[in-house]
């Protein structure tokens, strides 16, 4: 049987703004907004989910004269992703 | 606005967005060039101020060399760190490995007293090399391994050369080369690459 996909993960934005934090240490709202080409109200919708999951962390601080957003991946989402990354190679090779 | 994914383009989605994690991590040989200048200039203007000069506080243009250098690092550092949108693993590991540095730096300063500033610069030269290898591992840059592999020699052949151990501006002149070897001409190298890669 093939497993449930994460349906926090199973949906375009959120999965864009995970796999962009996956691969690096640390990542602030504008290089999210303009790496997934979303807008600045869907990205923070987006973020929120995600970090109320526990899917990522969140820090805000003062940049030289305006707020900066940084995320970062958790280990909870780190695992939830990898997870998913191996469910959706299940789904695309179902035979292995 | 949600919007559902099949799996196929789910994992093309995964890959499109960890490709733009990537940086051409070239751009910090300008710390390599002011780092180097600075021990270099800091090195020999000490060599020349004992066998020319011959002036008692030969040490003295070191604090004013390494503070100017350590203010124009902080400057250029904040600039890059405030444009910086994403921070890269690689950016994680040089700070903690650099970072590591100092405080192993600030250590053989202030117990050179005791040892001796002649075995405190080898031992740093050493240090040095060290960081330089690991620093041209992470980035994957052969010129900067064998700079540091080349100072991590130098530093352990000088403690069993006596003509090096016996005579402290000799022991510059030890520093002065590793220093070249292993920051200045990686570094340059560094920056014609980095120039090339973006034309």
């Amino acid at each position: 049987m093939l497993p449930e996909l994460d349906p926090l993960l199973h949906s375009e934005l959120r999965l864009k703004i995970i796999s962009i934090l996956m691969g690096v240490a640390s990542a602030d709202f504008t290089h999210i907004m303009e790496t997934s080409g979303a807008t600045r109200g869907n990205v923070s919708v987006q973020l929120k989910k995600l970090e109320d999951a526990g899917y990522i962390s969140i820090k805000k601080s003062f940049g030289k004269s305006y707020p900066v957003t940084t995320c970062k991946i958790t280990d909870v989402g780190r695992s939830a992703f990898e997870t998913y990354v191996e469910s959706i190679s299940k789904y695309l090779n179902p035979d292995k | 606005m949600e919007t559902s994914l099949d799996e196929r383009k789910s994992l093309e989605l995964i890959r499109n967005m960890i490709t733009n994690g990537k940086r051409n991590f070239k751009e910090g040989s300008i710390f390599y060039l002011i780092w180097g200048w600075a021990v270099l200039l800091a090195g020999l203007s000490q060599y020349v101020l004992i066998n020319v000069v011959e002036y008692e506080n030969h040490w003295a243009t070191w604090p004013v060399i390494m503070t100017i250098a350590g203010i124009a690092s902080a400057v250029i550092g904040m600039r890059k760190g405030r444009s910086q949108k994403f921070v890269t693993f690689t950016d994680t590991a040089m700070k903690y490995l650099w970072g590591g540095f100092v405080i192993y730096l600030f250590t053989i300063l202030f117990i050179s007293p005791q040892i001796g500033w002649g075995p405190s610069y080898i031992l740093i030269v050493g240090m040095y090399g060290f960081g330089t290898f690991v620093s041209g591992g992470i980035l994957q840059f052969k010129p900067l391994i064998a700079g540091g592999v080349a100072s991590m020699v130098l530093a352990v052949l000088a403690i069993f050369l006596p003509i090096i151990t016996e005579s402290f501006s000799n022991v510059l002149l030890l520093l002065c080369i590793s220093i070249v070897i292993s920051y200045l001409i990686p570094g340059y190298m560094l920056r014609a690459k980095t120039n090339n890669d973006a034309a």
